[in-house]
């Protein structure tokens, strides 16, 4: 309880957290125009794949 | 997705691109006469300002204790209807409304300028603006100040990604097409259209980063106005202490972002032809949209009301009787009839609701939304709890600078249309092909019902 006083109690401790926020927006929205940027260079035979054994071919 | 590509001065444009692309090539006289009007009125406002900035204040009728008045009326306004990208765009998108796609762009970039007209209006209310950095420099997490200032720019900079999202297809286009253009725009296509390709992946992902896009935004759009309403509700002022304001807010929000989104959608249509595209469809099922926000609005504006009334607080009742029968009393009802009375005469019926109708309707929604907050913020602090009373008289600084923003607003908006395509023309090209194959099925079921018919006739 004290902790959560002094956070919103803090001059200062506001604005850091207002920036901490738009930062993390920021570079979250930047990575993801990064990640359709690079999928240009990119077909669908380089997907990574998950899969498994086959159901028909298990046991 | 469409994720043909086209080389430079191959395969004829479509009908859709040429009728997109035809106002980026050509520039006619109207725009240029429209865009000068603007500037005038804009120059005006600006000049207003600079007096504003070197005089101070006391060139606005705003003082002790009538520090918000036109202004901060101004940036309610305004963020509320940047809500009409929010709720046309991502509502319609996730629940896969098709008629969406032709309007989806257009509600997206009023978002985006009328948060940055919002934002400016705070900076006009400082009267010192070299003072913005001191909320974040020593601003504590306690005062909703600071709430206002984390979500309006996470809000911002959301939406300046959801209008460019959907804009990089569209943008690889005109980089492949448009060779026509000045240097400067080929090289802007070229840059923001992030060297799409369309081939399948790259689809897959922005068509993934969209829907994410989409989901995230319609909570911070809700938080955003909620949080404007606390900026008021958390103060003690009589009227503004209130639980209903935050919904009331994001109702008037909501509501006024559609009527917003009509007139823009309007005009762009008739300057740009592009009646093929934006279709009664369109109108009408907005139009009811609208018709039901209209109804909510009224019905939170009674709920506040009449309960204060029916209480009477000692702090209360001069507020409200200032708003109901006194001096705001001309602005409280030009806001009810211009809100409810209009808009149902208007779009209750089928035939109201058509481009002319429903512009009529949103130009009268559009006035009365601001009479709305305008007497949400001025009448309380005319009559505060803890001071002396006070009479509030805007000046014709704070018209012009209005007058400047409006103008402002128009001339982003006008110039952003100049530069990049006002629909959507992946989007409404899916939608074609949407509707093209569910025509095909449909066709296929009658003929193979047909058939059966026959058959069983015969046998």
């Amino acid at each position: 309880m004290e902790t959560l006083t002094w956070v919103i109690n803090t001059p200062g401790i506001g604005g850091l957290m207002v920036l901490g926020v738009f930062s993390i927006c920021f570079i979250s929205y930047f990575l993801t125009l990064r990640w359709i940027k690079n999928a240009a260079d990119l077909d669908m035979s380089q997907e990574e794949s998950v899969e498994g054994e086959a159901v028909h071919e298990a046991g | 997705m469409n994720n043909q590509q086209y080389p430079k001065g191959t395969s004829p444009e479509s009908n859709l691109e040429q009728t997109i692309f035809g106002p980026l090539r050509r520039t006619t006289p109207g725009f240029y006469l429209i865009f000068g009007a603007l500037s005038l009125v804009f120059l005006w406002g600006l000049y207003a300002y600079s007096l504003q900035l070197r005089e101070g204040l006391t060139v606005t009728g705003l003082g002790r204790p009538v520090y918000w008045g036109v202004y901060l009326t101004n940036f309610v306004f305004f963020i509320g209807i940047s809500h009409a990208g929010t709720l046309i765009s991502a509502i319609l998108r996730v629940t896969q409304a098709e008629w969406r796609r032709s309007i989806t762009r257009i509600a997206e970039a009023i978002t985006v300028f009328a948060l940055v007209l919002g934002v400016s209006q705070v900076l006009i209310d400082m009267g010192r603006p070299d003072r913005l950095l001191n909320p974040l420099l020593y601003g504590r997490f306690q005062s909703p100040l600071l709430w206002d200032f984390a979500s309006i720019s996470v809000y911002l900079l959301s939406s300046l990604t959801y209008l460019y999202l959907p804009l990089i297809p569209d943008l690889a286009r005109m980089r492949d097409r448009m060779t026509d253009a000045p240097t400067w725009r080929q090289t802007l296509y070229r840059l923001m259209a992030l060297g799409w390709r369309g081939n399948e992946k790259q689809v897959r992902r922005l068509e993934k980063a969209i829907g994410v896009m989409a989901i995230l935004i319609i909570p911070i759009a809700v938080s955003v106005h909620t949080v404007v309403s606390w900026v008021f509700g958390m103060t003690l002022q009589p009227m503004w202490h209130s639980t209903i304001l935050g919904p009331y807010f994001v109702v008037g929000a909501i509501f006024s972002g559609i009527a917003m989104l009509f007139i823009f959608m309007t005009l762009v249509r008739q300057a740009w032809h592009l009646e093929e595209y934006i279709t009664e469809k369109q109108y009408n099922y907005l139009g009811i949209l609208l018709l039901v926000m209209s109804a909510f609005w009224f019905y939170f504006t009674l709920a506040e009301y009449l309960t204060t009334f029916y209480g009477g607080l000692s702090e209360e009742a001069p507020v409200v009787n200032a708003k109901l029968f006194g001096e705001y009393a001309f602005v409280f009802w030009a806001m009810v009839v211009l809100n409810f009375v209009v808009p149902f005469a208007i779009l209750l019926w089928r035939r109201g609701r058509g481009p002319t109708g429903t512009f009529v309707a949103s130009v009268a929604i559009a006035t009365g939304m601001w009479l709305e907050r305008f007497t949400i913020v001025a009448p309380t602090l005319t009559k505060p709890g803890l001071m002396e009373w006070a009479v509030y008289q805007p000046t014709w600084v704070e018209v012009a600078i209005t007058s400047g923003s409006v103008a402002l607003f128009s001339m982003l908006f006008l110039v952003f249309f100049k530069i990049f395509p006002a629909i959507s023309a992946w989007e409404v090209e899916e939608g074609q092909e949407i509707e093209a194959r569910n025509a095909a099925a449909f066709a296929a079921l009658a003929a193979q019902g047909s058939t059966g018919a026959s058959l069983e006739g015969a046998s």
